[in-house]
């Protein structure tokens, strides 16, 4: 062999050995290769079906019942009929409502309530359409939920009943001459929530919102109501995070100055303990369901209207 | 000259590197930890694992959010309390199979494997037994061992110690079949 062959064989053996020991980097890229990139869908964009009046994209897992307590208490300021005298509003309690929400599967959620407010009865139905996607090919998740309540109060103010034409077609005007409307006691919403967790702490949502109310006992208002809802999530430990939503509602009568009407507006800190959930907030509603706040939010929170409220959910898997 | 040539071509053409490597993409790998209030377990299908024969070096990949619970919120709850998957998306083994792997032999051969460990974003050097066995020209790994949680850096908050235990026991299992390089894209 001639000597200018040396170097290159011994490059070329260079080579071999380099290529024959396979280093362990070499197989985890190997490994890299072959897994695809993953898509997932994006999980806990919330902790909780509500965040603080607001419904989140989240549904309940499937077979689990979430339990759901949510108190509101009177309104702390002077102002608004709070004070020391109603130890700012830890004597009034303003709504009180109990819910089972069942997850049928992952996707579907149905549930019932019974509230203090107007002794509703709700049933709802919650579903996902889209689910966020970890590469973004979904960006946002798309949930819908619709409610429908059924008030069995009495009927003191005569908003669930009409006078009685008589035969004759003169109006009767006694009590006994009255009739039930039994479909003035229902109202329904319907909601759209378009959510998007952004990161590990920050998640967004929209809701377009429509609520209708069969009997409106003010006139000038409107039986149905469009309203957008802007809620967030700020996680900033594990298991700590703040939480806020807002509704605003499209309606002349509420439009006008001194309407006595203002948009929900809640801000809260949640506590995740891990198949509980409990949030703890400021809000001047004082109804949970979506056909009561959206419409009947007549505190302001510049007058000291807002109120310490809790909501408590716990997962039973069944 | 030429057989000189010949000889050398053959020995760098490419496919002689790949005739060692085993892989497993199947790896079946559980956990199971004991607490006072309950216990906890999941399970995986989706792990991936090369082993290179000629030199005994294996890596093994393991995708957080592919183990599967019973309770699918404490599915949500472990990928994003405790093992915080977004920022940590899989768990990692690097190391050697000892000496004494023979590939000739046949029946189950005891071996030590040792490494370095990555979960939760913490690598930890560890050393463990496993049984290796080969079965018609495929090679079967398992084995198991323990986890401390605090080793790497995944806390349990004071209030659930009754819930979650600190040592958690983790079985694998993965069966290798020989790697071609064509079957990358399926």
């Amino acid at each position: 062999m001639t000597s200018k062959f040396k170097p290159l064989l011994f490059s070329l053996l260079l080579v071999y050995c380099s290529t024959n020991t396979f280093a362990q980097d070499d197989l985890m890229n190997l490994l890299n290769e072959q897994s695809e990139e993953k898509n997932e869908k994006v999980s806990a964009t919330f902790k909780s079906t509500k965040v603080i009046n607001a419904q989140t994209n989240e549904t309940v897992f499937g077979k689990t019942l979430d339990f759901r307590i949510g108190h509101r208490f009177g309104s702390i300021g002077d102002n608004s009929g709070g004070g020391a005298h109603t130890l700012w509003g830890f004597d009034v309690s303003q709504d009180i409502r109990i819910a089972f929400e069942y997850g049928i599967t992952d996707n579907f959620t149905v549930g019932l309530s019974r509230s203090k407010h107007k002794e509703n009865l709700e049933g709802l139905f919650k579903g996902r359409i889209l689910q966020q996607t970890t590469n973004n090919k979904v960006p946002v998740a798309v949930t819908v939920f619709t409610s429908m309540a059924i008030t069995p109060e009495k009927d003191v103010n005569g908003y669930y009943s009409r006078l009685k034409d008589d035969d004759r077609g003169r109006r009767g005007d006694d009590d006994n001459e009255r009739e039930n409307v039994f479909a003035r006691r229902i109202s329904y919403a319907s909601q759209l929530i378009i959510a998007r967790k952004f990161s590990s702490n920050f998640s967004l949502a929209l809701m377009p919102t429509y609520v209708h109310r069969n009997f409106v006992p003010d006139p000038d208002d409107e039986n149905g109501l469009f309203s957008v809802g802007a809620a967030m999530r700020f996680k900033f430990t594990r298991s700590l995070a703040l939480v806020a939503d807002y509704f605003h509602t499209f309606s002349s009568l509420r439009d006008e100055k001194d309407s006595g009407y203002f948009p929900p507006l809640g801000a809260g800190l949640e506590i995740e303990t891990g198949g509980h959930v409990f949030t703890i907030m400021l809000t001047n509603a004082s109804y949970f369901l979506e056909s009561e706040f959206i419409p009947y939010t007549t505190d302001d929170w510049a007058d000291g209207g807002y109120k310490f409220s809790f909501n408590i959910s716990r997962n039973f898997r069944l | 000259m030429k057989k000189l040539n010949l000889l050398l071509l053959a020995l760098i053409f490419p496919l002689t590197m790949f005739a060692q490597v085993y892989m497993s993409s199947d790896g079946k790998i559980s956990f199971f930890s004991k607490a006072p209030l309950e216990n906890i377990e999941a399970e995986t299908h989706s792990a991936t694992s090369v082993l290179n024969t000629s030199n005994n070096e294996v890596v093994f990949k393991i995708p957080i959010t592919t183990f599967k619970f019973e309770k699918p919120l404490m599915q949500e709850h472990f990928n994003e309390k405790y093992m915080e998957s977004d920022k940590f998306p899989f768990a990692s083994f690097k190391g050697v199979i000892g000496e004494g792997f023979d590939m000739r032999k046949e029946g189950p051969q005891q071996v030590k494997g040792s490494g370095e460990l990555e979960i939760h974003g913490v690598k930890k050097e560890r050393v463990e037994n496993a049984t290796i066995e080969v079965q018609n020209g495929n090679i079967v790994l398992k084995g198991s061992f323990d986890v401390m949680l605090k080793d790497h850096d995944i806390k349990i908050p004071k209030l659930l110690t009754e819930n979650i235990a600190e040592k958690v026991n983790v079985k694998f299992e993965f069966t290798y079949k020989p790697y071609k390089p064509k079957d990358k894209k399926e």
